[in-house]
């Protein structure tokens, strides 16, 4: 197995290195600095190290368009203050630009070509999922599963990892159904949950809890299915997050 | 004359576009296809596709190769219109609801990014790296540009060259890349598209300094929009640090905020219009037309010359 220590370390490396590129002095100063996903950002390095030598760089180039999408899910109507909404709005933008920047220095359209599609379907599903467009629990994780892994996927692909894909995309949902269920708990309604309660209203014999619970059983019994299926592509993804898993635990248990 | 007059001979071509842009925006949500669609049937002058176009003509013109650039260049542009009203806090452009106005601000920022994903999917059919690192570097520079403005705004005693590198970034160079684009994609030589580069900077920054100018002069009707507009939400622009050589204005300047009233504003829109700013500022934008003019001397001979040079000479003239 791939030494942890060194994936965390070439993280940190990556995300400082990630930081330099973006910042500006005016912008983050009235606006707060974009948050990575460092976990994701581990799963990401894991997956394609070794790839490919540029691989740091195609990384880069998705974590640049990720964390532009995810500023601009900053943008509400009611925000703290016109000047911040108005930078939050150019600070994704820029972002964005960096993205292409980084794209158009690798030379490799097809990969332009393949994240855009990605990012195209990333913001049609968040339509769907703001208007709660969802029918049914299968929908509802379609829709999400598409925001939640598209850019990783679509990464994936570039790079040939078929049997990769499956695995991380089921893991994700999981976690995805794992947090919704966490939100649930403590009341925290997300745009996931509100579409959540309107299919539960629809099918009246199941409450949201109930069909967290019931799908969760269900994914990690597919899981299983799957890490077998494509057991030479999973050992490693899987100890990997049974690492992951066991750190979090040992930290929670203080 | 109209300006679409003076490339009428494109039409065809532009229809293409037209076609080609209703295509590019069509989406499995319903709600993404009539707020996109609604959008581009608006209109707009199109002035990035036609530069586009024109350009190409100093290459191997082929449409089915130029298209993809062209349309782009819309997407671009209308991508950043739609979060530009989410900015701008806009109910209507072009007299017309804004998808932020109608869906929300989450919508429109949905929106916006996805009419760029479209962008650059069609971009992704230009092998050219040269055209990726320019138009990559623009789209960044175009951003700052926005950010300066914000920066900016209600800071009266700036210099000069600040306007100018904003308005090179907010207009001059997205208009730029159309030309120096359109030039790469037709496979024009590097001098050539260096030229339409310079071009369509110099006529870019001479639109700007008209635009800025109409803001004092123009009506509502002409403006769609309120006179005086741009110096009440604190964009300072050339007839302004002109004007501010007075010292009256200067004073009266420095008392405008975004809720003054009407009446008071008009105040000091008088004074501006009195002053010598406005001509001032209109020598400015003639100047950077003549420059335009001349480097079209240096292109190579073809009939497109003269399209060139004619839309150059309307945007100086030109009343709304």
């Amino acid at each position: 197995m791939k030494n942890n220590t060194t994936i965390q370390q070439q993280t940190r490396e990556l995300i400082t290195g990630l930081k330099a590129k973006y910042q500006h002095p005016y912008l983050f100063s009235v606006i707060s600095q974009p948050t990575f996903d460092e976990e994701r950002v581990q799963l990401f390095i894991y997956l394609l190290k070794g790839q490919h030598t540029n691989y740091k760089k195609y990384l880069e180039s998705a974590l640049l368009m990720e964390l532009a999408l995810n500023t601009h899910e900053q943008v509400i109507t009611n925000g703290p203050s016109l000047k911040e909404r108005q930078l939050t709005v150019l600070a994704g933008d820029y972002l964005s630009g960096l993205y292409y920047k980084s794209v158009a220095l690798l030379g490799d359209t097809p990969f332009l070509l393949r994240l855009s599609k990605a990012i195209r379907n990333v913001n049609e599903s968040k339509i769907k999922l703001k208007l709660s467009e969802a029918n049914s629990m299968k929908e509802l994780l379609t829709i999400q599963s598409i925001i939640d892994d598209s850019m990783l996927v679509h990464v994936l692909q570039h790079f040939h990892l078929n049997d990769e894909i499956k695995i991380v995309s089921e893991g994700l949902i999981i976690k995805r159904l794992e947090v919704e269920l966490e939100n649930w708990k403590k009341r925290i309604i997300t745009p996931f949950l509100l579409n959540l309660q309107a299919i539960a209203k629809k099918d009246k014999t199941e409450s949201v809890l109930s069909l967290l619970e019931n799908e969760l059983d269900d994914r990690q019994i597919q899981f299983q299915t799957i890490v077998k299926k494509y057991w030479s592509a999973s050992q490693e993804i899987v100890e990997y997050f049974r690492q992951q898993r066991k750190e979090q635990y040992l930290a929670e248990e203080g | 004359m109209k300006l679409s007059f003076m490339y009428s001979f494109l039409k065809s071509d532009i229809d293409v576009i037209e076609r080609e842009l209703e295509m590019a925006i069509r989406s499995n949500s319903s709600l993404l296809n009539d707020a996109s669609l609604q959008f581009i049937q608006a209109g707009g002058k199109r002035i990035r596709p036609v530069f586009v176009l024109l350009s190409a003509k100093f290459g191997d013109y082929d449409i089915e190769k130029v298209k993809h650039v062209a349309v782009a260049l819309e997407l671009i542009h209308m991508a950043s219109l739609v979060h530009d009203d989410v900015i701008d806090d806009a109910e209507t452009r072009r007299g017309k609801k804004t998808i932020k106005a109608i869906h929300g601000n989450r919508i429109a920022m949905y929106t916006g990014d996805y009419i760029f994903a479209r962008s650059l999917e069609y971009m992704s059919a230009i092998e050219s790296e040269e055209a990726h690192k320019i138009l990559a570097e623009t789209i960044v520079e175009v951003c700052l540009g926005e950010v300066e403005q914000i920066k900016d705004k209600y800071v009266m005693d700036q210099h000069v060259k600040t306007y100018f590198r904003r308005i090179k970034r907010k207009t001059a160079l997205l208009i730029a890349v159309s030309c120096q684009l359109g030039g790469i994609a037709a496979g024009a030589s590097k001098n050539v598209h260096r030229n339409l580069w310079l071009y369509g900077y110099y006529v870019g920054m001479s639109y700007q300094i008209i635009d800025d100018i109409l803001d004092f002069t123009a009506t509502e009707k002409e403006l769609g929009k309120p006179a005086g507009g741009d110096l009440l939400q604190g964009n300072i622009t050339l007839p302004v640090l002109f004007a501010r050589e007075d010292k009256e204005i200067a004073e009266l300047l420095e008392s405008i905020y975004e809720d003054m009233p009407k009446e008071q504003l008009e105040v000091v829109l008088e004074k501006i219009k009195n002053s010598d700013a406005i001509e001032k500022s209109y020598k400015v934008s003639q100047a950077y037309l003549q420059k335009a003019l001349k480097v079209v001397d240096r292109l190579p001979d073809q009939k497109i010359k003269k399209t060139l040079k004619d839309i150059a000479l309307y945007i100086g003239k030109r009343k709304s």
